[in-house]
């Protein structure tokens, strides 16, 4: 009864390091209060029940696996960090489990037996072991922390820490046979085996982001490039504009001067309508970055034939990420253009509208499309042949969530339309 | 009466825009009066003297005082926010600062009469939504109240208050919940948290989790409301369904 009444306090004294662990590892709550307050009073309400009724270690353990995932859910994040973090702190506590049990003299611990651990002051140490581990976890804290890693890459990251408690649980069945210091030492270089598995997660997380990051950056090197030579080309044209600017007013004032009015107003209206508005300069906002990838893309779509309707009307000092606005528009276009290609020859329109208001930005891209548009998690789907596409409109929500953005998607009529809508930074307030 | 003003120092140009502005009234049905100036100085001397208007189109390269300094002058003058400006220019590039004066539009010389049209049908919608009021009950006293006065409500144990644009306040008992449902939510306000209410009219910046009004009060989004407020956004000015 003792024991029992440890057991809870202790657990329930948990909630404050499963606390500290959360808001180590998490960055934003996603349920409203009550509900994660719930979370987490259901931890060791939970735990403490499994245990005293059931009281078999792996079932102990599986529940709070559970428990501690329920709390999790909470908070913003992928599932894959989610069980990530789950499997992480539950290796941590049958690490602190096991070495205490045996620093305490327990033989013989089975895994399956009722009751085969009831220790008071084990518990309480337990408590206290796992809360200064979870303020050593609050050191760690980073923000803004994206998940970069692939599925494969996953699996072989939480399979450590699995196989750990494995072990660990195999370990404990021969305490009775190997030395105490032993045991300790051996579970101990699991747990740090587990703290570096943890830490190179994280960098082969930022590696990955990193890459991704390289490759937009090329891209948008590109469109530099191509943007440089455009004004390369526009400044020629004016250059040679103005040079011819003399003779063709000379040709003026002479057609005035001799009294032929109608001359000269045809003159001057066919030099109005004519060279400078050769040039196809799409946008011409002074944000760099934008006006790159547009012309770029724009260009590249007119000479597949297709007609350009474009609105851009954005101030040249707005601040938002020049990678990030390439990346944004750039996919946009392209998935525009796509559909748009696969359309008849007199159809192939696009219309695109980039535009501020208040602080937000907002981008409108505008075609027509053939055949039937399916929609999976809110976001339309490609077919096999463009695997690319899918990842695109992908990078496009997952880039504009930095922002707190959004975009929406609307077809009928065999017109579909996305507007994203981003969040710009405020440089002076 | 919609009353417009024309600045700009290209005479050629003010009555270009007052023509298709006279054939926008006509074809609206709206009854417009139409001043052209010259340049920003006689623009000035006529609003100090006493002249309101409701859209004023402002030429940004005038000749001698720019046209950032009227602009400056017309949101410092009486009727301050509810004159909406549209900046013309010759230039396609324009700075950040020009949306410190919340201008309604901005237009790039030469003027086309589909972009002035787009314009004024946008001023309408916007300056039709507000000559509406709704009435209150404050103590004994029935109050009627300009939407385009009001420039966002709060709630104080049980007591909203409605903030007005000259920061005078009336209180009376009531909830959000029941004036934007009976009354506001038909004039797009923004219930951005269960104590405030917005009018858009008087937002100068929007952030996913703050609005901060033209007079620099910020007033935060609660964070229930934070996407569905964002939704909102999006669908507006009829950019998706």
């Amino acid at each position: 009864m003792f024991s029992d009444t440890i057991y809870v306090l202790s657990y329930i004294f948990t909630i404050y390091s499963m606390y500290n662990f959360m808001t180590a590892f998490f960055d934003e709550v996603r349920t409203p209060k009550p509900v994660l307050v719930l979370s987490y009073i259901l931890y060791p309400v939970i735990i403490c029940t499994t245990y005293l009724t059931i009281d078999i270690p792996l079932v102990n353990l599986a529940v709070g696996i559970v428990a501690i995932f329920i709390i999790t859910l909470n908070y913003k994040s992928s599932m894959k960090k989610r069980i990530l973090i789950d499997v992480f702190i539950s290796i941590l506590f049958v690490v602190f489990d096991s070495i205490i049990a045996v620093a305490m003299g327990y033989t013989n611990v089975s895994p399956i037996e009722q009751g085969s651990f009831s220790y008071p002051l084990g518990y309480v140490s337990i408590a206290l072991v796992t809360f200064i581990a979870s303020l050593i976890s609050k050191k760690f804290k980073k923000r803004n922390s994206q998940e970069n890693v692939s599925a494969a890459e996953w699996i072989a990251s939480i399979a450590i820490p699995i196989g750990s408690m494995y072990i660990i649980i195999i370990f404990l069945q021969y305490i009775s046979t190997i030395s105490k210091a032993k045991t300790v030492a051996g579970i101990a270089v699991i747990l740090f085996i587990n703290a570096l598995v943890f830490v190179l997660y994280d960098r082969l997380s930022e590696s990955n982001k990193a890459k991704l990051d390289s490759a937009i950056f090329e891209q948008e090197k590109k469109f530099y490039y191509e943007q440089c030579l455009y004004m390369q080309q526009n400044e020629e044209n004016i250059r040679s504009f103005r040079h011819d600017m003399k003779n063709h007013l000379f040709t003026v004032a002479e057609n005035i001067r001799t009294g032929e009015y109608k001359q000269a107003e045809s003159y001057i209206k066919s030099m109005v309508n004519d060279k400078l508005h050769n040039e196809k300069i799409y946008s011409n906002t002074g944000n760099i970055a934008i006006d790159s990838v547009l012309n770029y893309k724009l260009n590249e779509a007119a000479g597949k034939g297709i007609l350009i309707n474009s609105d851009i009307k954005v101030p040249f000092d707005i601040v938002v990420d020049s990678a990030d606005i390439t990346s944004i528009v750039g996919n946009l276009l392209d998935n525009a253009i796509y559909a748009v290609s696969r359309v008849a020859e007199q159809d192939r329109e696009i219309f695109v509208n980039l535009s501020y208001d208040k602080g937000r930005l907002f981008i409108t891209v505008q075609n027509k499309y053939n055949g039937i548009i399916k929609m999976s998690k809110g976001r339309p789907v490609t077919d096999k042949d463009t695997a690319e596409h899918g990842y695109g409109l992908k990078n496009v929500e997952r880039t504009l969530e930095k922002y707190n953005g959004h975009i929406g998607y609307q077809h009928n009529d065999g017109i579909f339309k996305t507007t994203a809508m981003l969040y710009t930074i405020q440089k002076s307030v | 009466m919609t009353r417009i003003a024309i600045v700009d120092d290209n005479t050629a140009i003010c009555s270009f825009i007052e023509g298709i502005l006279a054939k926008s009234g006509e074809k609206y049905n709206v009854g417009v009066e139409i001043e052209p100036y010259s340049s920003g100085e006689d623009f000035i001397a006529a609003l100090n003297s006493g002249q309101v208007f409701d859209l004023v189109f402002l030429d940004i390269e005038l000749n001698q005082l720019n046209g950032i300094d009227v602009a400056r002058c017309i949101r410092q003058s009486l009727d301050d926010e509810n004159q909406q400006i549209v900046f013309i220019s010759a230039k396609e590039q324009y700075s950040l600062d020009l949306h410190k004066f919340h201008p309604l539009d901005f237009l790039v010389k030469e003027l086309k009469e589909d972009d002035i049209e787009r314009v004024f049908l946008r001023f309408l919608k916007i300056s039709g939504l507000f000559n509406d009021t709704f009435t209150i009950k404050s103590g004994r006293d029935i109050l009627k109240v300009k939407i385009r006065d009001i420039k966002y409500l709060t709630v104080v144990n049980r007591i909203v208050y409605i903030v007005l644009k000259d920061n005078k306040q009336i209180e009376y008992y009531s909830t959000l919940n029941k004036e934007y449902k009976e009354h506001l939510a038909s004039f797009n306000f923004l219930f951005v948290h269960k104590q405030y209410i917005v009018n858009p009219q008087y937002v100068s910046i929007y952030e996913y989790d703050k609005i901060i009004l033209n007079d620099g009060t910020i007033i935060p989004i609660g964070s229930s409301r934070r996407k569905e407020i964002r939704l909102q956004q999006l669908k507006s000015d009829g950019r998706l369904k």
